[in-house]
């Protein structure tokens, strides 16, 4: 019940943010925002949690909510930087940016509890809605282009994946009769290899858009950039993630085989991202776009982790969904406080802000850090277990990882003396506030947390991945 | 005896006369009144198969078209007349705006 | 367990409650307290010294988990601490000399705006340098190898505001992320093949091993780590660049611990250098060959920290060679010898540094023993140490390393360590002629001068004491290493003989003739400062090799030529997106006079349709 709640109070909030006054609505956002996470809390306490019930009987389609190790933590994930967004957007947006916020929250939260397709391609489309009016209405200049490329692309993502669903699905009725689009189900269809390609394809697609994957990214650069800060930290933290757990939730289970036909090829083309980012992110003048890249890179890395089709690392991906998603959202977040006071994005135009905003500072170069793979915090657990296991499967994989590490370490550290450290070149600026350290400094033990205990994260996803794991060891093995 | 096919007959004459009312017509009333020629004639056909096939089916297309018609004459109408007190005249070739 | 865990987090406590309230705490606080929690981490860790050195010889290892650090794939990997006698003396060295080294920097930095914050960095570093020597796996040792990194960037570019100091920093942190890279792989590696990092696990295995290509590559991969960290060629120019820190943190990580990091990873792995000869072997020819070139680069330099940074970098060269050939006990010993007089040099050139209100040219120094006494004494005793010269402490460990170098049968090697010794004793007795000797070139600054406050000298006096008579704890090290060293692969080489005589006196003389070089150069004859370094081999020398400008063109210009390449490559990509759309658009302008907005035009072109279907399905039929 706790899943349906899950789903209920953000859209509930939404609502009453709409009907209540555009003063208030901040407040009565991270109200519902807060208990957003109880419910979290909640069901973390009670553990896996499954709800199913039909919902078009006709067709199948079954009204089925789950939660386990794979989706627990990336909920969790949805509701704190939800929050955190809320937290951080400013008092004077209208009420209906609170409402859009509140609604990709309800997105978000449905895509990572679906566990019937239909239901998915649902919340799928359900996300496409609010980010595209929070980029409208609330973005720079070049916001209506950004969000036309970003509804046009994922529309065109998102068909060829209907389409998708409903070539798996069929052809799941020739053998077992019933239609269904229960992904536990459909881990059996058979598919002739004229077939299976073009399915694979059209499911590839969609996610990869949605990650956004090299080479396409084309409607992240605008968006991420020109979007507020909150809802930058929304978009690459905690929606991008939809994309990869696309790849687990439902790429895996159904098309291990081609998987591992196309391994070869999946993982170079995540490596190029991975590098092709790093590189991005290295020659960026503007703060927020060197944070776009540099996420456009991690993105490779998970999905490096995802298609080395080991335990290790797929086991890294879905941690470093979760790291990354606080970690990055963080950084935005901080920009975002750099944005605001300085007036500006261009790295050669700040520089000494250390000066005057020490805390400002230290929680930029805390999720800096945590961005470049710092031992010790978390990010670094999930490229330790994607090495891991990118070097059970190919050492080459492992060491371009390896070289976009020290990569990292040089885009992030320049970024960081760019800003906050050097000459100072613009007025005086405000340290962050109290309130601002409350919420930053709360998501930064976060991911201290996990940074040190990982364990707390792994020991639950493990089953739920090795599951899925074994059950494709077993259909590939057939096939290679 | 009245031959089905005269109805029928009757009909693509109420039809055709609709038409051609709601394409050369200017008056927004007046297109309106074709329109509903043309869905009349519809029932009309409705009915007299559901007649000749003693088959019920037809009676409620036919209501069904009488509901609808009736609500898109509210509708309609409602909309007719705030046009016209925008504007002070009827003629729907002025109402263009709405072009690619 | 208990003591281990306090030794580790006081610091860490420290440097959160500086880092917190440094703005409630009175002006003088963070420094006192900082230096009290290093000193309390001191007193444990020698009680915890003394506690294993109540266990039997065989059985002097403390070990145990403290929570999983990640379970889920495979064996789980813990929080594991490793306490036996060599993080037990990395340990000691560590508070200990950092203790001094926090004491002293409250009087060094007793006018910085800033020293709150210098101080949490301070005991930041403490706290992850114990993190790296008592990790009790490779993992937790790579936490710790990364934080004491960060540590280290921070203190580089402690004072921001300038440009070099950033750059400097950035250099720093980078080349010490190739040797993270480096051991994060070397681990998996290990992983992989045995399911475990921790050092008792590893070890068991270790044992029953015989050397192969796969324990070569471990081991390669685990000595980049060392070479980033311990500035082993070619990773080495981030060291001299980060002397751009406060002087006081030259000393304690720049000197004395942190690039010794390396150096207690090798002696750690002893087990895994065994198993892989040739990078044995590798490591201890880029020891020696660093010991020369470190050395050739000192000679010219003209600001008193860059020699310092060349003599460290050549040092490590030295350690590196004993754990290389085999001689672990002399390399760990050097290692605390090196500690002592190498931390005493940094602060010694810190209180010249401090006197002379931040003048680093040794052109503007000289004649300075008249008026800063205790400071050129225990400089004196340091230089001396360092130069190899009996019976100061650097002339017993810089012979074990040397002799065992020699009696394993390494004579190049051997060769290579003994001229670099007399260019040590040249260089090192240059600078302190140029510095305290002399006619003051600078008249000024001299006037100007004063000795240090005493909470300055006296840490400098104490480490004047250790580096003076160290050398005859040569023993005692020896046999509290030996159960380290000997618990795995059977009993250990006799690890700290000298040669043959005839190698020792070859040495000393060196040293002793290059003494009086100096002695000739620089005081009898005067000899400018700059002579030289203008042209030839010397302007080589002078600028080290040139080894900036040969990173600069392998590995920064190619780096930026693929960002362009990728720049480009992206302006492509967004284009194709905005091409795509305008084709779309374009199409809608084509198609746009369909629309008139006329309804009649509508109701005409549906009945068209409706005509169309008609006949379609009258032709079908």
């Amino acid at each position: 019940m706790v899943l349906v709640w899950l789903l209920a109070i953000p859209l509930i909030g939404g609502f009453v943010v709409l009907f209540s006054g555009d003063r208030a609505a901040k407040g009565v956002a991270v109200g519902f925002g807060l208990i957003e996470i109880i419910a979290f809390v909640v069901l973390l306490a009670h553990g896996p949690a499954n709800i199913n019930v039909p919902w078009i009987p006709e067709w199948g389609v079954r009204f089925h909510l789950g939660a386990d190790g794979l989706s627990l933590f990336l909920i969790g994930l949805t509701a704190v930087m939800t929050v955190m967004a809320l937290f951080a957007s400013s008092k004077t947006y209208r009420r209906s940016y609170f409402f859009w916020i509140l609604f990709l929250e309800f997105g978000m939260a449905g895509v990572f509890e679906s566990l019937d397709l239909m239901l998915f391609y649902v919340f799928w489309e359900v996300i496409l809605i609010p980010i595209f009016f929070l980029l409208t209405g609330y973005s720079g200049s070049r916001g209506r282009p950004a969000a036309m490329k970003w509804l046009i692309m994922n529309l065109v993502g998102s068909l060829f994946m209907l389409i998708g669903i409903v070539a798996v699905a069929v052809l799941h009725t020739q053998p077992f009769g019933a239609l269904t689009f229960e992904i536990g189900q459909l881990t059996h269809v058979p598919m002739s290899a004229a077939v299976a390609p073009w399915v694979f394809a059209s499911f590839f697609l969609a996610f990869a858009i949605k990650a956004p994957l090299w080479p396409f990214h084309g409607w992240m650069p605008d968006a991420y950039s020109d979007a507020p800060a909150p809802v930058t930290s929304l978009l690459a933290g905690v929606m991008s993630k939809a994309g990869i757990y696309g790849f687990l939730r439902i790429m895996l289970p159904i098309f291990m085989p081609q998987m591992r036909q196309y391994q070869t090829g999946l993982l170079i083309f995540a490596a190029i991202g991975l590098l092709y980012g790093a590189f991005m992110a290295l020659r960026q003048k503007d703060m927020k776009m060197a944070s776009a890249y540099a996420s456009l890179s991690h993105m490779g890395m998970m999905a490096l982790g995802v298609f080395s089709l080991t335990e290790a690392g797929i086991l890294g991906a879905t941690f470093l969904m979760v790291a990354h998603g606080l970690i990055i959202g963080g950084l935005f977040v901080v920009l975002g406080f750099a944005e605001e006071r300085t007036k500006t994005r261009e790295i050669g135009a700040m520089g000494g802000l250390n000066d005057d905003a020490p805390r400002l500072a230290a929680y930029f170069l805390f999720f800096a850090l945590a961005a470049l793979g710092l031992p010790g915090l978390p990010g670094f657990v999930g490229e330790y277990l994607i090495i891991q296991g990118l070097v059970a499967h190919d050492v080459v994989f492992a060491v371009i990882a390896g070289i976009v590490l020290i990569v990292a370490a040089w885009y992030m550290i320049r970024l960081f003396q760019g800003v906050m450290q050097s000459v100072r070149k613009g007025p005086r600026i405000l340290d962050l506030t109290a309130m601002q350290v409350g919420y930053i400094g709360t998501l930064a033990l976060l991911v201290l947390l996990l940074g040190v205990w990982p364990a707390g994260i792994t020991s639950h996803a493990a089953p739920t991945l090795y599951h899925a794991v074994h059950l494709l060891a077993t259909k590939g093995g057939a096939s290679s | 005896m009245i031959y089905i096919n005269w109805v029928v007959a009757l009909a693509a004459i109420l039809f055709t006369v609709g038409a051609i009312g709601v394409m050369f017509r200017r008056n927004p009333l007046i297109m309106f009144m074709a329109s509903e020629m043309m869905w009349n004639a519809a029932a009309l056909v409705f009915i007299a198969y559901a007649r000749e096939f003693h088959d019920m089916n037809g009676q409620v297309m036919a209501f069904l078209i009488m509901g609808t018609a009736a609500a898109e004459v509210g509708i309609g109408l409602a909309i007719i007349v705030s046009v016209y007190h925008k504007r002070h005249r009827l003629d729907i070739d002025e109402i263009s705006r709405m072009k690619g | 367990m208990q003591g281990v865990a306090e030794i580790v987090l006081l610091p860490l406590f420290g440097a959160i409650t500086i880092g917190m309230f440094k703005g409630l705490m009175p002006k003088k606080l963070p420094g006192i307290w900082a230096s009290l929690l290093v000193g309390i981490s001191f007193l444990i860790s020698i009680a915890e010294a003394l506690k294993l050195s109540r266990l039997p010889v065989h059985h002097r290892l403390l070990t145990g988990v403290v929570f999983p650090w990640i379970t889920g794939f495979g064996p789980a990997i813990h929080w594991r601490y490793y306490l036996d006698p060599l993080s037990g003396l990395w340990l000691l060295v560590i508070t200990g000399v950092g203790m001094l080294i926090h004491v002293y920097s409250i009087g060094y930095m007793h006018d910085d705006p800033h020293k709150a914050r210098y101080f949490s960095y301070l005991n930041f570093f403490v706290f992850a340098m114990l993190l790296l020597v008592l990790a009790g796996n490779l993992l937790i040792l790579l936490i710790g190898w990364a934080l004491v990194g960060l540590a280290s960037y921070l203190l580089i570019g402690f004072w921001y505001q300038r440009p070099s100091a950033v750059r400097a920093a950035k250099k720093a942190f980078v080349m010490n992320t190739v040797g993270d890279v480096g051991i994060l792989l070397g681990l998996t590696l290990l992983y992989l093949h045995y399911h475990t990092v921790s050092y008792p696990g590893l070890f068991r295995i270790f044992d029953h091993q015989t050397p192969s290509a796969f324990f070569e590559w471990t081991a390669f991969l685990l000595y980049v780590g060392a070479m980033a960290k311990s500035a082993q060629f070619p990773l080495h120019m981030w060291l001299v660049d980060a002397m751009e820190g406060p002087t006081p943190v030259s000393a304690l990580i720049h000197a004395a611990t942190m690039v010794t990091a390396g150096v207690y990873l090798m002696a750690r792995l002893y087990p895994l250098l065994r198993l892989a000869p040739d990078v044995a072997y590798l490591v201890a020819a880029i020891g020696a060959f660093m010991t020369i070139f470190a050395a050739s680069s000192a000679i010219f330099q003209r600001d008193i920290k860059k020699v310092l940074a060349f003599s460290t970098v050549s040092q490590l060269g030295y350690m590196m060679l004993g754990v290389g050939v085999g001689a672990f006990s002399a390399g760990v010993f050097h290692f605390m010898m090196h500690a002592f007089f190498k931390a005493l040099l940094f602060l010694g050139a810190g209180s010249v540094i401090h006197a002379l209100s931040g003048e680093q040219d040794m052109n503007r120094m000289g004649g300075l023993w008249r008026k800063m006494p205790w400071t050129t004494w225990s400089f004196l005793a340091a230089t001396l140490a360092i130069s190899g010269i009996p019976p100061f402490s650097g002339y017993f460990s810089k012979e074990a390393v040397l002799g065992e170098t020699y009696n394993l049968g390494h004579p190049i090697l051997w060769v290579v360590g003994a001229v670099a010794a007399g260019l040590t004793s040249f260089y090192m007795f240059r600078l302190f002629f140029l510095t305290f000797f002399g006619k003051p070139r600078d008249a000024s600054l001299y006037e100007h001068a004063h000795e240090a406050p005493w909470i300055m000298t006296v840490p400098v006096v104490i480490l004047g004491v250790f580096a003076t008579f160290g050398g005859f704890l040569k023993d005692w090290v020896n046999q509290w290493l030996a159960p380290t060293f000997s618990l795995y692969q059977g009993a250990p080489h006799a690890a700290m003989e000298s040669g043959p005589i005839w190698t020792t006196i070859f040495t000393v003389g060196l040293a002793v003739v290059a003494f009086f070089i100096a002695y000739v150069l620089y005081i009898r004859k005067s000899t400018a400062t700059n002579a030289a370094s203008e042209s030839g081999p010397g302007r080589w020398m002078y600028r080290a090799w040139y080894m900036d400008t040969v990173w600069t063109y392998l590995a920064v210009v190619p780096f930026q030529k693929i960002g362009n390449a990728v720049m480009q490559a992206e302006t492509g990509i967004l284009a194709t997106v905005k091409g795509l759309g305008t084709v779309v658009w374009d199409w809608g302008e084509d198609l746009r006079p369909l629309e008139t907005g006329y309804v009649r035009r509508y109701a005409l072109s549906m009945m068209v349709g409706v005509g169309a279907l008609l006949v379609y399905y009258l032709i079908r039929v």
